[in-house]
């Protein structure tokens, strides 16, 4: 199948839980140029992994992702990371499938940008997440020291830090329950962030810069 | 002068006052002593001495009630509102406050400045009492909550195939309230159980109270 930004992805050992599925965020770039996917850890979490450790669950490694309805396996977990600023999972396609480098109607997606105070209000920022609608627009709304909830299995909260901001309209949702993942874009296509949580009308994102700096990887060649 | 002022603050508003004016009181007494020659030094035989002792304390107490009523200091004003001058001046009570305030400025700074020092360790003395109760208090809650949780935690773990099978189901969480009792969150995303699950949840952690949370993670 192709894999394309927008699309539901789950831990394979849960296919019977699509309310846990998260979003295939969209193409990154390896340090030799191997395209590889990326989503949020929580979306593909399951048994034998491990939040605060790299490893990888033996067990449970692969994804399946929505396919017109069904989630069928087509992608491997090859990295995992939780910290105070990231919240991701990097994954590797499985041989026969493809992957679209396109993000939604957008095309390509440039290179990461950070976002600067200054763009507080005045920038909007574009979304493609696996729930209707898809495609939503909202305002930058400036930085989040830190934003937590209760991991599953944990107990106690645990609080990301330094999130982007987005806030939309109050008749709207920049994001909902599904959309974790889904890389969000600025108006002329560059990634800055990647939503992982919310609340009401607002949307946190986690930077794209710690992203690549973690898993060594690029949004753009 | 705020409008509500407790009773340990307001003891450390009068004798404050009661100090300051002294201070002000005896620079006066001073001079005028050192003014008189009768009273300026030591007198060498008794008799001398225990008038120029009389005379010394007239004066101060004439300082005191100068100064009192330069000041407008009514007693009864200070210690039922805290404020310095009465309404009315010229009342016999405000009259009479400051005639009192006179002869306890008369007692001089250092008797003042001494009430000062009891009536700061007396407040501070109540601070550590109530801090030390509150802090007795946290620990028994704590204890407590210690107890709870494992039990919590047991009944938690029974239910968990069901939880597992409920829609959206993210997880459990077991914490301490605001009042340190022991409460259960059960972590959704998205859609909420209905009525009817909700109640059993409810009653399977009873009396512990449950809270059914929608998950920040998207």
């Amino acid at each position: 199948m192709e894999l394309r930004a927008g699309l539901g992805v789950i831990n394979s050992a849960t296919p019977d839980k699509p309310s846990h599925a998260g979003t295939l965020g969209g193409p990154v770039y390896d340090q030799q140029g191997n395209l590889r996917l990326l989503t949020c850890f929580h979306c593909v979490f399951a048994g034998g992994f491990d939040w605060d450790s790299r490893r990888i669950s033996t067990d449970h490694p692969f994804v399946s992702v929505n396919d017109n309805g069904d989630f069928k396996q087509a992608a491997k977990i090859i990295d995992v990371m939780r910290d105070p600023f990231v919240d991701i999972a990097l994954l590797e396609p499985l041989p026969g499938h493809t992957v679209n480098r396109e993000i939604g109607p957008w095309g390509i997606p440039k290179s990461s940008r950070a976002m600067t105070e200054d763009e507080r209000n005045l920038t909007w920022l574009k979304k493609i997440g696996q729930k209707d609608p898809n495609i939503t627009y909202a305002r930058f709304d400036g930085f989040r020291p830190y934003f937590g909830d209760n991991y599953e299995g944990e107990q106690t909260m645990f609080y990301l830090r330094d999130l982007l901001q987005i806030t939309s309209p109050t008749v709207t949702h920049f994001s909902v329950v599904g959309d974790s993942g889904s890389f969000v874009l600025d108006s002329d296509n560059h990634v800055v962030g990647m939503i992982v949580m919310g609340q009401d009308h607002t949307s946190f994102a986690i930077k794209a810069a710690p992203i690549e700096r973690n898993f060594n990887i690029k949004f753009a060649l | 002068m705020p409008d509500i002022i407790n009773a340990n603050d307001l003891w450390v508003t009068i004798v404050t006052i009661l100090f300051a004016l002294s201070m002000i009181a005896e620079r006066i007494g001073n001079m005028i002593k050192l003014a008189i020659p009768a009273t300026r030094s030591k007198q060498l035989d008794d008799e001398s001495e225990k008038k120029r002792e009389m005379l010394v304390m007239i004066i101060s107490i004439l300082c005191g009630l100068l100064v009192s009523f330069i000041a407008g200091a009514d007693l009864f004003a200070l210690i039922s509102k805290g404020v310095l001058n009465a309404a009315d001046d010229f009342h016999p009570k405000a009259i009479a406050g400051k005639i009192f305030t006179g002869f306890f400025i008369s007692l001089g700074s250092k008797f003042w400045h001494d009430m000062l020092d009891i009536v700061l360790q007396f407040g501070n003395l109540k601070k550590f009492k109530v801090k030390d109760k509150q802090t007795d208090l946290i620990k028994s809650a704590q204890e407590s909550f210690n107890q709870q949780k494992p039990e919590l935690e047991q009944r938690a773990d029974i239910i968990k195939p069901e939880l597992q099978q409920l829609q959206g189901f993210r997880g459990v969480m077991i914490k301490q309230s605001d009042a340190f009792q022991p409460e259960v969150s059960l972590v959704f995303s998205g859609e909420q159980p209905d009525k009817a699950t909700k109640a059993k949840l409810t009653d399977h952690f009873a009396p512990a109270p449950v809270n059914f949370v929608t998950s920040a993670l998207k």
